[in-house]
């Protein structure tokens, strides 16, 4: 078991009024899977993805990670796991303008043990080579079209070897050619046995998933 | 996350907008680079001010008369005329450590030779004046013992008065006028340059101190403006300031109770307050200066708060990947801390550019020690941290997932 949640909860609070984000999520995780979450715009979908992310911590109920209960985690522990076990893939890419494919890449290993910058450099060609771009290391997000910014993503996710992919939209910004290639490089990384939880709106993408959960008002239905 | 990988990360970032970087890099340097040459400056005239007390020779004692005192109404130092040739006299002979003696008698006139003129101070003095003032002839002789009892119209003069009046011209033997007396010239001093702040100590004349009072001033008493001691040695000064006092009080007739109507100075406590008040126009220079240090450190603040402002989704995607708020924290302030560095870096170059071109342009001597370049960049440091700290500390404080939807 990769994740296990039990009645989870989260509540934000606007001023004086509580908005309910999750109404009590219960939902294992399996080591391996690739699944989907989808739902109407405010079902909580990202919510819940970024408290699987651990960018964020539950109001209540238990979040087990490999075991370890993240709830009760600091924050510098939760940056720990981020780094260590986690990869992000975001809608908008996030990469650093300005800056090569190959620095994009390494960025996560400047906080995680100290590596030689020839160990840095060796991983993040690898990395790139592993989604097709090992020939574009040296360029700017600028000189690469959407579905190569997105794969540089992945290999920065993929930087330190970590036990999750978790993908808000990943094809939101791509054309069908590009999200078709992306969803691939998800399948053939999950095929290596890493777990991919994915967030999308759109049926096309979430066939790419062994598993897809739906979510309405905070629960999933 | 280790500070040499902090470091280049940094660097990377404030190149990616060189001349936003540059721009607020100039804030640090004019800053330093000011301070640096206030200090110098400010240091440079304290030296030379001590340099120039101890040229004038440290074993002088200096006796002026006292404040007059009517009732309640007290007037200035020197305001009273009881300090006589007598007095001096009697010091020499019998204060041991006294070694030679001169009154000193101020005027001032205009000087006139032959079609030019030249306005300047006139010093009357006995033939002790250049031993007790360490000073030296260029030329000619100095008057005598009894041309100063004879009052006789006999003029040294200072080099810039020579320079003004004469022209290259030989001044020896020549006639001036003094207030429209005529005063032989019998000698010519070597030259001495300025004094502490700017006083030009060549442009003067000594003449017989009898000459001054009897001639010039048309008295017919006998009271000097200062007494000028020499010390046989510098180990007894106390003492030898003590015997003078007190035999000061006794020739005066002064009741146990009543106050001393002399001030009784050593070069020591002249240097000291000289020095001081050097020190406090140092003081004032390097706190103004300061002042556009600290306006570079806001500039500094401004800049680094607009740039968390336009990293927020990368501050969010940072912390995303594993970032502690310590590093986002340690990374912006080392940021700042870079700028400045480097501000402070070009601005000591400056500064001290600064002050050998003040020091060579205008002649003002410049003291530049390490010492001042080691706070100059502790202080463009200091002011990295200080003002790069409320940015960073912001940008670290940001939700991550707010961070990350920012736009």
């Amino acid at each position: 078991m990769l994740i296990s949640l039990r009645e989870i909860t989260k509540t934000y609070r606007m001023g004086e009024v509580d908005i309910p984000a999750l109404r009590g999520v219960a939902q294992e995780i399996e080591v391996g899977e690739f699944m989907a979450i989808m739902g109407p715009s405010g079902s909580g979908k990202t919510t819940l993805l970024n408290l699987l992310g651990c960018l964020d911590r539950p109001t209540s109920g238990q979040y087990l990670f490999e075991g370890e209960d993240i709830s009760r985690h600091s924050e510098d522990e939760l940056a720990r796991i981020r780094n260590q076990k986690i990869g992000f893939v975001f809608q908008s890419f996030n990469l650093l303008s300005r800056t090569a494919a190959q620095e994009n890449v390494e960025m996560p290993l400047l906080y995680g043990p100290r590596l030689s910058g020839r160990e840095k450099q060796d991983r993040a060609k690898a990395m790139l080579e592993r989604v097709g771009l090992g020939e574009r290391m040296h360029h700017h997000p600028s000189q690469l079209s959407g579905g190569q910014q997105q794969r540089v993503a992945i290999a920065r996710a993929l930087i330190n070897q970590p036990h999750l992919i978790l993908a808000d939209e990943p094809t939101g910004n791509l054309d069908t050619k590009s999200s078709r290639e992306i969803m691939t490089i998800f399948q053939e990384l999950n095929a290596e046995g890493i777990t991919v939880v994915m967030v999308t709106h759109e049926d096309d993408i979430a066939r790419y998933a062994k598993r897809t959960i739906h979510m309405r008002d905070g629960v999933v239905i | 996350m280790n500070l040499m990988a902090t470091f280049r990360v940094a660097l990377r970032a404030l190149l990616r907008n060189k001349v936003r970087s540059l721009l607020t890099t100039l804030g640090i340097i004019v800053g330093i680079a000011a301070v640096i040459a206030m200090m110098a400056v400010g240091e440079g005239a304290t030296m030379m001010i001590k340099d120039q007390i101890g040229k004038m020779g440290n074993n002088l004692v200096i006796v002026f008369p006292g404040s007059s005192r009517m009732g309640g109404f007290h007037g200035g130092s020197g305001s009273q005329h009881t300090l006589t040739y007598g007095d001096g006299l009697a010091i020499l002979e019998e204060c041991p450590y006294v070694q030679t003696m001169t009154p000193i008698v101020r005027s001032s006139a205009q000087i006139v030779y032959q079609d030019k003129n030249w306005s300047t101070s006139i010093e009357g003095a006995n033939p002790n004046y250049l031993e007790v003032r360490s000073w030296e002839l260029a030329e000619g002789e100095f008057f005598t013992d009894s041309e100063v009892r004879t009052a006789a119209r006999v003029a040294v003069l200072g080099q810039t008065v020579v320079k003004n009046l004469f022209e290259g011209e030989d001044p020896i033997g020549k006639t001036i006028r003094i207030k429209n007396m005529l005063f032989r010239v019998i000698g010519v001093l070597a030259s001495k340059g300025s004094a502490a702040f700017g006083m030009d100590q060549d442009d003067t004349i000594i003449i017989p101190w009898i000459t001054v009072r009897r001639v010039l001033q048309n008295s017919s008493f006998n009271d000097v403006n200062t007494l000028l001691l020499k010390l046989s040695s510098m180990d007894q000064l106390d003492t030898a300031k003590d015997n003078i006092s007190a035999l000061l009080r006794q020739r005066h007739h002064l009741a146990p109770e009543a106050d001393d109507d002399f001030t009784v100075m050593d070069m020591t406590e002249i240097t000291k307050t000289i020095t001081q008040v050097s020190q406090v126009m140092t003081i004032l220079l390097t706190v103004i200066a300061s002042i556009s240090l600290f306006v570079g450190g806001i500039g500094i603040m401004n800049i680094m708060l607009v740039s968390v402002t336009e990293r927020t989704r990368e501050i969010g995607l940072r912390m995303a990947v594993g970032a502690r708020r310590k590093d986002i924290l340690l990374q912006f302030m080392v940021e700042s801390m870079v700028l400045s560095g480097i501000g402070g870096i070009i601005g000591t170059a400056l500064g001290t550019t600064a002050a050998q071109v003040l020091s060579s342009t205008n002649g003002w001597p410049v003291l530049i020690s390490p010492v001042y370049i080691f706070i100059a960049l502790f202080f463009s440091g200091a002011v990295g941290i200080f003002f790069g700290f409320y940015p960073a500390w912001r940008a670290s404080k940001l939700d991550p997932i707010e961070a990350l939807r920012y736009e």
